[in-house]
């Protein structure tokens, strides 16, 4: 089975001068954990996640585990101060600009493999040669199509 | 295999061998300050020159590699890398912001006075790696700028280092190199670090310390901070302070009885692998020893190594005891004008470049010049002043001490990067008060 066979083709994106706010609004709406940022031309420049929102607000020290643990610390207001801080900035600070990409003709199993290998987002990107967006594939997508096969047999 | 030990080495091309030292020499401490390199490999590299040319054969180059400050820098880095499991470092960190209770100021400190004392028992890199983040997490909760705090952990961690023997790298070199005990460093420095540690302290609080304040809730905050959660493991913390303790126990006494500190450090490193370990199946052994060995920082080591062949090079060309002649020339012979000499030169040297290669330069420099003040003993002074020097010149400058660069990139990653000029307008007249008053001391207690 190929990548054009499981790929979502209706996908919501983003694109660089939006707030990073605004579009984490669109990914509430949408029930979405990565939203895949895009220029005019359709072409893909990195995503936005739940998961990079996340990384972004939490202090460099701690995600760089230069701190281990910190159990022993209270509960602080950094990470809502940082929240309330970066929703106001541009997606393109934040977007991670090295998200998996695929090729419509890729197999099942070589998109299984690179999500599972990649291990940032439980997403692919399918894309041309010009790296222009096609559909997203999720590793739930797969699972999917695999249960449905199973239940045909 | 032949023995090559008889044979003296035949310089390529038939070049003069000082030259050929010399500017394997001056390249090589170029291109580490242009720091586009590793600088270890920089090292290995020139060593490799210095015995390919011709310079010095292989037996000359392993014979001129320090083996007691690379025992005693690896034993450290060892009992540090167990240690610092445990969470002791930010336990004492934690618990001495809640002891002032919350107050910025004392924080300040507290923070600065735990920095120096781990800086000059355990090396200072390691002390800032541990102490910098919690730092940077107690000023996040006190919601102050960390550029103060960071600023005083510098200079308490190259003061400290400044205290011991085995405080910082230039002292375990001279220590070393001049046969000089843990003792004598406890004797000589370490009157008079505690004063000029409190004098900057002082300064700090003219500069940034006035200016600190926190709501009465962020300091309730720093209150609900629970220590003993940071203890991760409670025997194997009891194990380190038990070896910590009697390292550092052993190193007082070690000149007695005509050990090298590098064999206790070695011996202590071996006993907390074992203490570390003990009860454990061999295969959890085996991969605990790993994880500790990956921890050491071979990087530093083999750094070591070069610089070592490197200046051995140097000094078997006869190059250093021109110097030393020459050093002595312009000071007319006075003792204490060379001491004083030392002592600034290695400041500002070592506030510019990294103060490892010089002190290694400057070792056979200094016992070069030892004949002509009437021998060793003699030029003990010079050692101190070198020791002050090259250990407080590190905290002119951002690029002063590799400590500097460790606190100066966690304040980057945190969003308060701490520019060059900024911190040099602060550091440079501080590192000149702290000098003068060496000086001062140096004259009172040797000269006068």
């Amino acid at each position: 089975m190929l990548a054009e066979k499981i790929m979502i083709t209706q996908v919501v994106t983003a694109v660089t001068h939006e707030r990073v706010g605004e579009v984490h609004d669109k990914m509430n709406t949408h029930k979405l954990r990565m939203i895949p940022v895009v220029d005019q031309s359709n072409c893909v420049l990195g995503v936005l996640s739940t998961f990079s929102i996340m990384q972004s607000i939490i202090p460099e020290y701690l995600n760089s585990g230069d701190l281990q643990q910190i159990s022993y610390a209270p509960d602080l207001d950094i990470v809502q101060r940082n929240y309330i801080s970066i929703m106001q900035r541009s997606v393109q600070e934040f977007m991670d600009t090295s998200p998996l990409f695929v090729h419509k003709n890729d197999s099942l199993l070589s998109v299984a493999a690179a999500i599972s290998a990649h291990g940032k987002h439980e997403y692919a990107l399918v894309v041309d040669h010009e790296k222009r967006l096609l559909g997203i594939i999720s590793s739930g997508d797969i699972l999917n199509r695999l249960k449905l096969k199973a239940n045909e047999v | 295999m032949h023995n090559t030990n008889t044979h003296e080495a035949s310089v390529v091309f038939g070049l003069d061998p000082t030259w050929v030292a010399v500017t394997i020499l001056l390249v090589v401490y170029a291109v580490i300050m242009a720091e586009k390199f590793n600088r270890a490999v920089l090292a290995l590299l020139g060593a490799g020159m210095m015995v390919l040319c011709g310079v010095i054969t292989q037996q000359q180059a392993v014979a001129g590699i320090d083996f007691n400050t690379i025992g005693l820098l690896t034993g450290m880095m060892v009992i540090v890398a167990i240690s610092q499991k445990t969470g002791m470092f930010q336990y004492v960190a934690i618990k001495s912001a809640k002891v002032v209770k919350g107050s910025p100021w004392g924080i300040l400190m507290m923070l600065s006075i735990v920095t120096a004392v781990f800086s000059a028992f355990l090396d200072n890199v390691t002390t800032v790696l541990l102490i910098a983040p919690v730092t940077l997490l107690i000023t996040d909760a006190l919601g102050v700028r960390p550029y103060p705090y960071l600023f005083a952990q510098i200079f308490a961690s190259n003061i400290g280092g400044a205290s011991t023997l085995i405080g910082d790298p230039p002292n375990i070199m001279i220590g070393s190199a001049a046969n000089l005990s843990f003792m004598d460093f406890m004797t000589n420095l370490a009157p008079i670090t505690p004063v000029i540690f409190l004098l900057t302290l002082g300064v700090i609080w003219l500069m940034f310390g006035r200016d600190l304040s926190a709501s009465q809730d962020k300091r309730e905050l720093i209150m609900q901070f629970n220590e003993n959660e940071a203890l991760k493991d409670i025997p194997l913390l009891k194990k380190s302070l038990f070896v910590l303790a009697a390292v550092i126990g052993g190193f007082s006494v070690a000149h007695t009885f005509h050990l090298e500190p590098a064999t206790i450090a070695m011996f202590g490193a071996a006993a907390l692998l074992l203490l570390q370990t003990y009860g454990q199946p061999l295969h959890d052994k085996d991969h605990a020893y790993e994880k500790v060995m990956a921890d050491v920082e071979w990087t530093t080591i083999f750094f070591f190594v070069g610089l070592f062949i490197i200046v051995t090079g140097v000094e078997h060309t006869g190059v250093i005891a021109m110097l030393g002649e020459k050093v002595i020339e312009l000071t007319n012979g006075d003792f204490n004008a060379t001491l004083g000499a030392v002592l600034w030169v290695s400041a500002i040297a070592s506030a510019l470049i990294d103060n490892i290669p010089f002190v290694a330069t400057m070792i056979p420099l200094v016992h070069a010049m030892a004949p002509s003040f009437g021998g060793a003993e003699a030029v003990e002074p010079i050692w101190w002043a070198l020791a002050l020097g090259a250990c407080l010149g590190g905290n002119g400058s951002l690029i002063g001490a590799s400590a500097n660069l460790i606190v100066a990139g966690f304040a980057q990653r945190a969003g308060h990067p701490i520019y060059f000029l900024v911190f040099m307008k602060h550091a440079f007249l501080l590192m000149i008060m702290s000098i003068a008053i060496s000086h001062i001391y140096l004259y009172i207690r040797y000269l006068s």
